[in-house]
Formats: structure tokens, sequence, C-alpha cells
């Protein structure tokens, strides 16, 4: 091997990734015989350490791992309610909304879920479909909704900001695919089951509880 | 196969420093780089079968941050678009380290080729003139065949000539 080691190389060697075994030898080989190389490798070591030392990286938790188990009894009691000509309006958990494969939250500035808020609290809705790249928010409006958006939707990111005002904070995600092409929405709509976008491919109601 | 328990706290471990890292070349900014981090493994997690991953882990954790990346740098590219005028981020400064210039680089690419790049070519610019990955290797993380790769970075030189920077366009 004349040349060095690619980026991918260092960082396989430094995570030890069981994908690229087959090639981690050569790799080792030649770091031995490199000492350029082998002082990139030392410094994309101490780099990972610096990473994982920041405070960003260790807040992170991962979700509840989607699992078979617990789709079903949500399909099922969202079936039922259907069939009842009811609407599902309250969630698992107060701030938390859970449809099929989709959690949808109220989380607060520092990301963690936000279970109720006083008046004036800012919030923000967090979650999304693995396919959905954009999203309608539609928020109660006295008589009428209004249509916030399109946003970009990247599930771990915040993608909606609301100012909780008194009363209950109750809002529409419409999430669309990269079909949907929303260009001239209402700002304000009647209901929300009266705003059909091509190329939609969830909606989820949510709600949360306001004290104060 | 689901994921195990404590696995996929296990990967973000391992992985995500490598993430995070690859992120930040590529949009250029601390926060947005962490909302990629985090973005990539909460898709991870929504995974019903992670055999893909398990197959070759840092492979697709690569082209997840690469693809999460790329939709950032393309909110990016839309809100500095006044009247289609394509604007980069900072040039390399003197002191900055290769990778960290190759990164520029191919931001640079991506921009001014923006209309005329599909999702893959876009992989295929990242891997090759930011990682610069072997045809075989991008083929590889990608999951494409080797000559697709081959014709579509044909394509991307050709490009590249037509923007005036020769075949090099000025990348690795």
């Amino acid at each position: 091997m004349s040349e060095h080691l690619p980026s991918f190389a260092f960082d396989a060697l430094v995570t030890d990734d069981p994908g690229s075994a087959g090639e981690a030898q050569a790799w080792r080989a030649h770091v031995e015989t490199c000492p350029e190389c082998a002082a990139t490798l030392e410094a994309r070591r101490t780099e990972f350490q610096q990473i994982a030392a920041d405070p960003r990286f260790s807040a992170w938790r991962p979700p509840t791992p989607f699992t078979r188990p617990r789709r079903w009894p949500i399909v099922a009691v969202t079936a039922v309610a259907m069939a009842a000509g009811v609407m599902l309006l309250v969630p698992s958990d107060p701030g938390v909304r859970v449809k099929g494969r989709i959690e949808t939250r109220f989380v607060d500035a520092s990301g963690n879920v936000v279970s109720s808020a006083k008046s004036g609290d800012v919030v923000s809705l967090q979650g999304a479909p693995v396919d959905a790249v954009r999203a309608l928010l539609l928020v109660r409006d006295g008589d009428a909704w209004s249509v916030l958006g399109p946003i970009e939707v990247r599930s771990a990111t915040r993608f909606g900001e609301l100012r909780v005002t008194p009363g209950t904070v109750e809002a529409w995600v419409v999430f669309l695919g990269a079909s949907a092409s929303p260009e001239s929405l209402p700002a304000r709509v009647p209901s929300p089951e009266s705003l059909r976008i091509s190329g939609e491919i969830e909606r989820i109601h949510i709600v949360l509880p306001v004290s104060g | 196969m689901a994921w195990r328990d404590g696995e996929l706290t296990e990967a973000y471990r391992r992985y995500g420093p490598a993430a995070f890292r690859r992120a930040l070349a590529l949009v250029g900014d601390r926060d947005e780089a962490w909302d990629v981090v985090h973005d990539v493994f909460e898709r991870l997690a929504r995974l019903e079968d992670p055999a893909a991953f398990r197959a070759r882990p840092l492979a697709y954790v690569y082209r997840a941050t690469t693809n999460a990346s790329l939709n950032v740098l393309e909110s990016q590219a839309v809100r500095r678009r006044p009247g289609n005028a394509w604007a980069l981020g900072d040039p390399p400064r003197p002191g900055q380290d290769a990778a960290h210039a190759a990164a520029l680089q191919a931001r640079d690419l991506l921009y001014k080729l923006d209309s005329q790049l599909d999702a893959l070519d876009r992989q295929i610019v990242v891997l090759q003139f930011m990682d610069g990955l072997s045809q075989d290797e991008i083929a590889e993380i990608v999951g494409v065949w080797r000559r697709t790769v081959g014709r579509r970075l044909a394509r991307l030189r050709g490009l590249i000539e037509s923007l005036g920077g020769g075949k090099d366009g000025g990348a690795p």
C-alpha cells in the first residue's frame, strides 16, 4: 500500500468496526510502516475521545426502539375508536403522542419531554416518520386553525415552536413526503380535515395540558 | 430482528464520534452537526430490522450521516440563495488540515452543481472528493455496482470541467 489510508480506514480502526474486519489487517500493517498514518490514527483516536466528552454527545438517549408488540395494541385501539366514529384525542402520556411507529412529543429548549406547560412557556414539537421531509403545523386559532410551514423535518430536531397560551395546546402535525409540493397553502383552515395535501404521509394530533 | 437491549446505545457510543466528525466536516456548524448525529441515530432506532447496520456498521453510519448532512446542506443552500447566487461557507484558512479543506471543496462542488446532481451523485461527490475513497469502496458504501460509480464519476468530472475547474475541479 503506497498511498496513505483513507479517512474511513482511520475511523474503522479507531472504532474497531467489525464490518471492516477484512481490510483492517492490511490497514494496521500499513500504519506500522507509515509514521504519517500512525500519527493520523492517534490524532483521530484523541479527536473521538474529545467528541465523546462533549455534553451534547452524552445528552442523547435512544428513543424506545420500535417493536411489533407495541404497535398492534395502538393500531387496534385506533381502529376501534375510528369504528366508533370518535377521534382519539388523548395521548398515552401528556405531551407525547405515539401513532404506529411515530412518536411526536413536546420538548423544552433543552430537548427534554414536556408533559405540561404554563402559559407563556415556549415549547417545540419533535419527532417524525422515517420518510417525512417536511411538516405542516396546524394550531387552533379561535374557531379556525392556523397553518404553519412547511417546515423541514429532522426527527431529532425541533421542527415547530409554540408559545403556550391559556388553555390546552392542541396541534395537528401533517407530515409530508418528498413528492409533496404544497406551494399555495392557506393561512387558516376551518378544520384540520379540510386541509388535504397530495404526498401526505401521516398526520398526528397532539395535546399538551396547560396550567396557570 | 429488532434491536437487542443496549445495542443501540453501544452503537451510538462507538460510532457517534465518527458520525459527528463527518457531519461537522460537511455542514460546517457544530450545532447542526449534533442535530445530524442525533437524527441519524433516531432514525436508526426506528429501523424494524437493523440487519443492514449490523453487517457493516461504520459504512451504514457513513451513508446515513452523509445523507442527513446533504439534506442540511440543501436547506443551507436554499437559505443562502439570494437570486440564485451561490454562496459557499468559509474558504479554507491557513493551518486547516487537508481533510477539512477537502470537505469544503466537496461542499463547494455540491453547491455549484446542485441542480445537476441527484442523491446518488451527491453521495459520490462526498465519498470521492472529501473522503478520497476508491470506486470499489464507494460502491460498497452506497450499495451500487462499481461500474455505476465509474459512470457517475465520469459524468461528474465532465460537469466539473464545465465549471472551468479543470479535471480536478480544485478537489483532490
